[in-house]
């Protein structure tokens, strides 16, 4: 079963035995507003977490997405060129932005997990 | 389908969440209170309260009036008015620990007072816990009622703002019909003749032109303006009125140099700057004692 686990920056990432999947948090997404456009990184880049990965754009703002963990993209999300309003309307579920193989185990287990990230968001 | 315009990479916006933006937030929520940052999508949210800096909007959180360019809930507040926020406002004065602090609201024409009271009561309220502490006040025009304005003026901030938005020509559609654009002139001069400090915003990139903008200073200066800031009109949501150009970094600093040559005392211009982003930023090197009389 998928695992789910969260930045404090409010990036999204999944592992499901193969694969780390990103995105972005609801309360990130609504912060941003309608997103207008989603550029998307290539397949087979190699980053580092923290990096500046991908572009956002928004009604009212333009914003970085930076990568929550390391590795090299294997997939992308090319539904949100044509529909970027999906991270609007699914931003933890079908607007997934990209896939990435070969994360660290450390990158990975760094990640608050849902209990945590629930807790942290709350000022618990 | 209309082919798409990227936005100038000018216009990103930095700042990452944080432990300091989260206890912002959290503490906000707690107390209920607003933020002009949240309610009106300020591209500059994140930046702010990860340097636990935000811009508190008194009064609740739905304006009686609606105009094109702001994200505000725009509604009938039918008389609500929540005291706690005076206590509230002062503790998160207090968690922010910044020596100096931006308060808002939303316009309220539904009050007699049209807010001014409660508004002067906060006011009063932080320099009673936090004497130390400069207060501006970005405040609606009171109908452009001078007994209102007075009631604020004597709660002595530390600046006093209201914004002029756009230049004349553009002030209908641009903003709610009951906003004027000599009304805030009218309320500036006001303030300005109580011996505050007094300061406007102006927002570009929705059709003026730069002759209309020098007339806008002159006219700001005519009332003995002491601040403007110049920052891009962005467009909410698609429902608000239409970014007609960016500008760019040049001519934000060509307002920037032709307002200094105008006689203003401070000036910011930028494309990301707002009324209160990094209000702070002016310093008077005034002593409070002179303002608070």
């Amino acid at each position: 079963m998928a695992e789910l686990r969260y930045t404090k920056n409010g990036e999204w990432v999944r592992f499901d035995g193969t694969r780390w999947t990103v995105g972005l948090t609801t309360p990130v997404v609504n912060d941003l507003g309608d997103v207008t456009f989603v550029e998307l990184p290539s397949i087979g880049r190699c980053i580092v977490a923290g990096e500046a990965v991908c572009a956002l754009e928004a009604v009212k703002a333009a914003a970085d997405y930076y990568a929550p963990v390391g590795g090299r993209i294997v997939s992308v999300n090319s539904q949100l060129v044509s529909e970027p309003q999906l991270l609007n309307t699914s931003p933890e579920n079908t607007a997934w932005i990209f896939a990435l193989e070969e994360v660290s185990s450390e990158e990975w287990g760094a990640l608050m997990n849902g209990e945590q990230w629930k807790d942290w968001e709350a000022g618990r | 389908m209309s082919e798409r315009v990227p936005k100038p990479e000018w216009l990103k916006v930095a700042g990452r969440r944080n432990d300091e933006f989260r206890d912002l937030r959290v503490a906000l929520k707690e107390r209920g209170l607003s933020t002009v940052c949240a309610e009106a999508n300020c591209p500059n949210l994140t930046e702010c309260w990860s340097q636990k800096t935000a811009t508190i909007m008194i009064l609740g959180d739905t304006c009686t009036r609606g105009c094109r360019f702001c994200n505000v809930k725009t509604g009938n507040p039918r008389g609500a008015l929540d005291l706690k926020e005076i206590v509230h406002t002062v503790e998160m004065v207090g968690m922010m620990g910044l020596n100096y602090v931006v308060l808002t609201s939303v316009d309220r024409d539904d009050l007699p007072d049209h807010g001014a009271a409660h508004f002067a009561s906060v006011v009063r309220a932080i320099h009673k816990t936090y004497p130390e502490t400069k207060v501006e006040t970005l405040v609606p025009d009171f109908g452009g009622d001078q007994d209102r304005m007075g009631i604020l003026a004597a709660s002595r901030p530390y600046v006093a703002a209201q914004n002029l938005e756009t230049v004349r020509r553009l002030t209908h559609p641009v903003r709610d019909v009951r906003a004027g654009y000599n009304t805030t002139l009218t309320c500036l001069e006001f303030y300005k003749k109580q011996d505050l400090i007094t300061k406007t915003s102006l927002m570009v990139g929705l059709g003026e032109t730069f002759d209309e903008l020098s007339e806008t200073l002159d006219d700001l200066r005519s009332v003995g303006t002491d601040i403007v800031t110049f920052g891009q009109y962005l467009q909410p949501t698609r429902n608000h009125l239409a970014v007609e150009r960016h500008y760019s970094p040049d001519e934000f600093l060509e307002l920037k140099h032709l307002a200094y040559k105008k006689g203003f005392r401070f000036v910011a211009s930028g494309p990301l700057v707002r009324s209160s982003y990094r209000a702070s930023d002016f310093d008077a090197s005034i002593p409070l004692e002179a303002i608070h009389g």
